[in-house]
């Protein structure tokens, strides 16, 4: 027990300097203290989007005598998150960390160290259910009444909630450690894994927005949306009672609590006992490294030269697309997304008995409202397009060969911009797709798709220049996985936020320009390029400033 | 040539100096072995020296170019293997050196015609076109060494050099490093290995707890410390320091 404690206690440490909560210098007290209220306000701004959705979500379901049914919706949604997005974590973390080579060598019995390991990943889930689920549970008691009860339910259930779908993602991680040949391609097989589950969640949540077609615009279509999240989540609870527990058991407490957390021992264990039995062994693989490549012929080796932003950036792309953990927690949102998002809105509309083109002429039978349209797909593409990491992480992923980079002969400019053009590559890639499908997909947009390809590309510069700008100024270099490198740590929390504020403002000032008539919404385009461009600037030149920071890492 | 004049550098705000006031001089052509136990101050001054670290006080002069107000004339005269050989794990060892000849503006036909003589040198021919992550400890640190001579630089800087290699590649490394000298370039290393640099050495500099202690050539330093060995020398400079710093 001492030996699992003083894991649990490595985990937490490792865990709290990740996100660089522990103490330092007066100065970087300072430092933490001042981007501690950055973060927290713009948690606030997210915080206040969430408590809108759960506030709007207790409108209706209050009067329909059922709003229990937000306490189940926030747990679901809480558990689902860690089930998809917890994967590629936990197979990282249990398998593929470096610190196994000095606690390999602990006198420690193996399940002890896969249990504090899994222990450790449960800290990250928890604080993200707790998002989920405690602000729920506060706007349920302001309407309902206070309830010690029920708050005692919702800190038991953040707890519990995660360990059922994070003890899946172990058994299924180890059940992939066991299929042949799974250590020479596991970086294939994990990532084609990890690309499957996001896919079918994907899918899932389409099929939430195929089944009501709508959005919280307005409240008959956000009633219908509610209305179709609670039959998807009567057939899930249904269909899978550990999920109803934990749900029920918040709602209502009771049996059901008892046996959420019987569910959850009794899954714990099993992971521990099935595949903690031979963990270090297992995990030790992951520290060799299959031959990969094939062998040169130095005769016939014929080289070119090239400039030195070419082939830092060359280098840049080649490590993202090689990393498992850089492809699916980076790139998958940029190079994937925006042509999954209009291929579902596309065909969810095409749905409709009016088809795509009898709706757009329904909706705009002049044509002077194509350009709003351009601009709403644009900001719908630009929420995905913040999502991804891979910026505010470029800096922090070049952890110990930082010194490396510094040694070359270089501008830090150029390492810099390097980073720059490689995310724009890559994001610019994803959207050509999305664009095409709008231009060739929707009646009448094929003029308007290369405005929405510009700015949308616009949007990626911003969140790209703001993103680096954040990991310069305090980038995480000591990482234990690539996992860590994309995740822990608050720059892409800060990064997104930053971003979302952004198009928050562009989104409010464009109300306001339509609105209130001071620009004519056949100029609108000529409007929201110039905002672009002047958010551009601001963010470029944020960059600029930001840069001289590289030099100051390890100092 | 390489020059520390009144060389510092302080960490942070805590005035904990990691190099303290030091100044040595590195001829062109010599054979250069800088010592210290662990946390002397070796990776700093060697990081200071490459541009990675930028001293508090003091200069660094490479071929008379001051390392922070010209750093990238100063770091294209140097070739340099990082301690532990930290390259990147995701390209071939082909794709690192390509990078780094890029970076160095190395023309087409010699980073081929260098390739082909290091390559073989250090018997990596065979594994170029793997992945460095598939590489051995010995094998990264032969490819970074391959990687800093690239550009055939006129200083080569090396912290740690003899780590995990065998000792045939030690062996290959340590002429390599005397030809170099004989060709005219300046080879400049950090060592625990007190027997390499007592073999090699032309001249050698002890660090500890961040001061320079001693300075000079072997002859020197025996007669100096009426001492037999490298290891006795050391030994004495380094214990006699630290009893000084508790009394």
């Amino acid at each position: 027990m001492t030996q699992f404690l003083a894991l649990m206690r490595l985990e937490f440490s490792q865990w709290k300097t990740s996100m660089n909560v522990s103490a330092g210098t007066k100065q970087k007290k300072d430092r933490k203290v001042s981007r501690a209220l950055l973060l927290l306000f713009l948690v606030g701004i997210i915080g206040a989007y969430l408590i809108f959705f759960e506030i709007k979500a207790m409108d209706i379901l209050q009067p329909l005598g059922n709003p229990q049914l937000l306490l189940k919706f926030l747990t679901f949604a809480g558990m689902l998150i860690s089930l998809v997005f917890g994967l590629f974590q936990v197979i990282s973390s249990l398998y593929f960390s470096r610190d196994i080579a000095i606690i390999g060598y602990l006198p420690v019995r193996d399940r002890q160290v896969y249990a504090a390991r899994l222990c450790g990943q449960l800290l990250e889930e928890i604080a993200i259910n707790a998002v989920f689920i405690l602000p729920g549970t506060v706007i349920y008691m302001t309407r309902l009444g206070f309830s010690a009860a029920l708050l005692l339910r919702a800190l038991l259930i953040t707890c519990l909630a995660p360990v059922l779908p994070l003890c899946v993602c172990a058994l299924l991680a180890g059940i992939l450690t066991k299929i042949p040949g799974f250590w020479r391609h596991r970086e294939t097989i994990t990532t084609a894994f990890t690309i499957v589950v996001l896919i079918a969640y994907i899918a899932l949540c389409a099929g939430f927005g195929g089944m009501t077609g709508a959005s919280v615009d307005d409240d008959g279509s956000f009633q219908n949306m509610i209305m179709g999240l609670m039959n998807t989540l009567d057939g899930a609870t249904v269909s899978m009672p550990p999920v109803r527990w934990h749900a029920e058991g918040l709602a209502f407490g009771g049996l059901n609590l008892l046996w959420a957390l019987l569910a959850d021992g009794a899954v714990f264990a099993l992971a521990v006992l099935l595949f903690g039995r031979d963990y270090i062994a297992c995990a030790s693989r992951g520290l060799e490294t299959a031959v990969t490549g094939k062998k040169v012929d130095m005769k016939m080796l014929r080289l070119r030269s090239g400039s030195a932003l070419a082939a830092l950036t060359k280098r840049e792309i080649s490590e993202m697309v090689r990393t498992p953990a850089y492809l699916t927690n980076g790139l998958l949102m940029s190079l994937i997304m925006p042509s999954m998002m209009v291929g579902i809105l596309l065909f969810s509309l095409s749905r409709s008995p009016e088809g795509i083109g009898g709706l757009l002429e329904a909706l705009d039978p002049t044509g002077t409202m194509r350009v709003l349209i351009a601009a709403v797909m644009t900001a719908m593409m630009g929420m995905l397009l913040g999502m991804n990491s891979s910026a505010a992480t470029s800096v922090s992923r070049e952890g110990r060969r930082h010194p490396l980079f510094r040694s070359l002969p270089v501008e830090t400019k150029t390492i810099v911009l390097s980073k720059l053009i490689m995310g724009l590559i890559l994001q610019g890639i994803g959207l050509i797709p999305a664009c095409l499908l709008i231009a060739f997909g929707v009646p009448g947009m094929a003029a308007y798709a290369p405005l929405v390809l510009l700015w949308s590309f616009l949007l990626s510069f911003i969140g790209t220049c703001a993103g680096l700008a954040v990991d310069l100024n305090k980038p995480k270099m000591d990482w234990l996985n690539e996992v860590q490198a994309m995740k822990s740590g608050f720059n892409q929390i800060i990064s997104l936020l930053i971003y979302m504020a952004m198009l928050g403002i562009l989104v409010f000032a464009s109300y306001l320009l339509i609105d209130k008539r001071i620009v004519p919404v056949e100029s609108y385009g000529y409007a929201l390029t110039g905002m672009l461009l002047i958010f551009c600037v601001l963010a470029w030149l944020w960059l600029n400033h930001n840069v001289k920071y590289y030099e100051r890492i390890g100092e | 040539m390489i020059e520390f004049i009144n060389v510092s550098k302080e960490y942070g705000k805590s005035g904990k100096r990691a190099v303290d006031d030091i100044s040595f001089r590195v001829e062109t052509g010599e054979l250069f072995g800088f010592i210290g136990p662990n946390g002397a101050g070796k990776t700093t001054t060697i990081r200071m020296l490459t541009g990675t670290l930028t001293p508090t006080a003091g200069r660094v002069l490479v071929d008379g170019i001051d390392v922070t107000a010209d750093q990238i004339a100063a770091k294209k005269k140097i070739g340099f293997v990082p301690d532990g050989a930290d390259v990147f794990d995701r390209l071939s060892g082909l794709e690192y050196l390509n990078f780094l000849a890029d970076m160095y503006g190395v023309s087409a036909a010699d980073r081929k015609a260098r390739m082909d003589k290091y390559l073989s040198l250090f018997e990596l021919t065979d594994a170029v076109g793997n992945r460095v992550a598939s590489y051995s400890k010995g094998m990264r640190q032969k490819l970074a060494t391959i990687g800093a001579l690239i550009h055939d630089p006129d200083i080569w800087v090396m912290d740690e050099p003899m780590m995990g290699l065998d000792p045939k590649a030690a062996f290959i490394l340590k002429e390599e490093m005397k030809r170099q000298c004989d060709s005219g370039k300046t080879v400049f290393f950090s060592t625990h290995v007190l027997e390499v640099a007592e073999k090699l050495c032309e001249k050698i500099a002890v660090i500890n707890q961040g001061k320079l202690i001693a300075q000079g050539t072997l002859e020197q330093l025996k007669s100096a410390e009426h001492a037999d060995s490298l290891e006795q020398i050391f030994l004495e400079l380094t214990d006699a320091e630290s009893e000084g710093e508790e009394a």
